[in-house]
């Protein structure tokens, strides 16, 4: 149910993020929201549903936005794994670390997935740009403070509401 | 115990088939991103994705310029109304403006009126502008800016191309009062234009003129011109006074009453002609020769 709902939420940030925020602001001014959602998962669900989120988020900026086909669904999920095996039983996890983290995520991500994009179609290399890199980086990092917060309320809220929905438990009688 | 062991049974069971879950999950995924990376092809899955993405990023670009839609035409309707305002102020400035012309060009039209008559006279007349008017509700008196130093003396009449305006009562240096023809103590012999039958012609206030001592069988109608009949030496002959009204002949006794519009607007006056000719000279002269 959580994860459903998580899902949505990502469909209506892909559809947000390639139809209405390009209207209003230019490419280099947009802050990737669904790098944050994809780091977002990471942190708060498991294996299981972070795998299928990143990868339909991925899969879905694959087919709207990509030219070479097949990239977005790896890196997502590459980025969603390293993220989930850093922050496993790690103190990393802890809230100090996590913006941070996506904005140190975000520059290698950039930089891992332009060495990849010129080595797999070298004919379309295109110019290394720091200062959109840093633009780019600065942008998902000050996006991210509210977007973590309104994505963590509603987390927990639908989780209270799941739990106080299930029947408690019963103790199982004690013998005499 | 039993139960325990079979809990964690359970939960042994329960962790294989979620390991197995996430492996058949990546294995998809592999494939589908090996698929595409290496085929390079854009599939069944991805047209299925993009149907139901592109749907959604219809209705959100549709909903969008909706509301962009809305939202410019509300700006339009402020901007509407602002310049509605604007122009609405103009309109009332150019009003304003128009009213002014308009003031102007009737100024002319009667200054020009005004001297187009002042040429016909025969005698020089001085033009004076009416500064005052008194008289309480009658208006029978009013104020004009000439005087002695203009050489106006008590006695002269005042006119304007309509006709017969009053004549002088009192002068000062600069400024003279002229009693008005229409006020009740006026008297001014009077003839009809027409066949020269005679009167007397008393102002009657704001009803205007009433012409008296015209017996019953002469022809007086109503239309008929009404002039200075000259006589006395007041007035000059043939200057208008006005137009009858009505003709009432009653039973007794062997006038009629004649009312007459006078063709001078005696509220709205504001030039006046004064003709400079000595009047009392005129009348004493005429007074001694029938005294002889």
């Amino acid at each position: 149910m959580l994860m459903f709902l998580f899902w949505i939420i990502g469909v209506l940030l892909v559809v947000t993020q390639t139809s209405l925020l390009p209207l209003y602001f230019s490419a280099t001014f947009t802050p990737d929201f669904i790098f944050i959602f994809v780091t977002f998962c990471a942190y708060r669900f498991s294996w299981v549903q972070g795998v299928i989120l990143s990868f339909s988020f991925g899969w879905m900026m694959d087919v709207l936005t990509a030219v070479h086909l097949g990239f977005f669904p790896l890196e997502y999920l590459v980025i969603f794994s390293s993220l989930k095996l850093l922050t496993a039983n790690s103190p990393v996890k802890a809230v100090v670390y996590q913006l941070p983290l996506v904005g140190f995520a975000y520059v290698l991500w950039k930089i891992c997935s332009f060495v990849l994009h010129s080595l797999a179609h070298p004919e379309y290399f295109t110019d290394w740009s720091s200062q959109q890199l840093i633009y780019g980086t600065v942008l998902v990092l000050l996006a991210a403070i509210p977007c973590y917060s309104l994505f963590g309320t509603i987390y927990e809220k639908v989780e209270k509401l799941l739990t106080s929905k299930q029947p408690p438990r019963r103790r199982p009688r004690k013998l005499l | 115990m039993k139960k325990k062991s079979k809990t964690l049974r359970q939960d042994g069971r329960w962790k294989t088939v979620r390991l197995l879950a996430f492996v058949l999950l990546l294995l998809i995924g592999s494939v589908l991103i090996m698929g595409t990376l290496l085929g390079g092809r854009f599939g069944m899955p991805h047209s299925l994705t993009l149907e139901f993405l592109g749907l959604m990023q219809r209705g959100v670009t549709v909903a969008n310029s909706s509301v962009t839609g809305i939202y410019e035409n509300y700006l339009d309707l402020l901007n509407v109304r602002a310049e509605n305002r604007r122009l609405q102020g103009l309109v009332e400035k150019y009003l304003k403006e128009l009213e002014e012309y308009r003031e102007g060009y009737t100024n002319y039209l009667s200054l020009q009126a005004q001297l187009d008559f002042k040429e016909t006279l025969k005698f020089d007349p001085i033009a004076g502008r009416v500064v005052g008017k008194g008289g309480g509700n009658w208006n029978q008196t009013i104020v004009v800016d000439c005087g002695r130093s203009d050489d106006i003396l008590e006695g002269m009449i005042a006119f304007s191309p309509e006709g017969v305006v009053g004549q002088v009562i009192q002068v000062s240096e600069n400024y003279c009062k002229v009693l008005l023809a229409d006020a009740p103590s006026s008297a001014i012999d009077a003839i009809v234009q027409k066949n020269r039958v005679r009167g007397i012609l008393k102002g009657n206030g704001h009803k205007g003129y009433t012409l008296e001592y015209v017996l019953k069988n002469d022809d007086v109608v109503v239309g008929d011109n009404i002039v200075t009949a000259g006589i006395g030496g007041v007035f000059p002959r043939g200057m208008f006074l006005g137009k009858v009204s009505a003709v009432h002949k009653k039973r007794r006794g062997m006038f009629l009453e004649i009312e007459v519009i006078p063709r001078v607007d005696f509220q709205n006056l504001e030039f006046v002609f004064i003709d400079p000719t000595d009047r009392r000279k005129i009348v004493e002269f005429i007074d001694e020769s029938r005294q002889r």
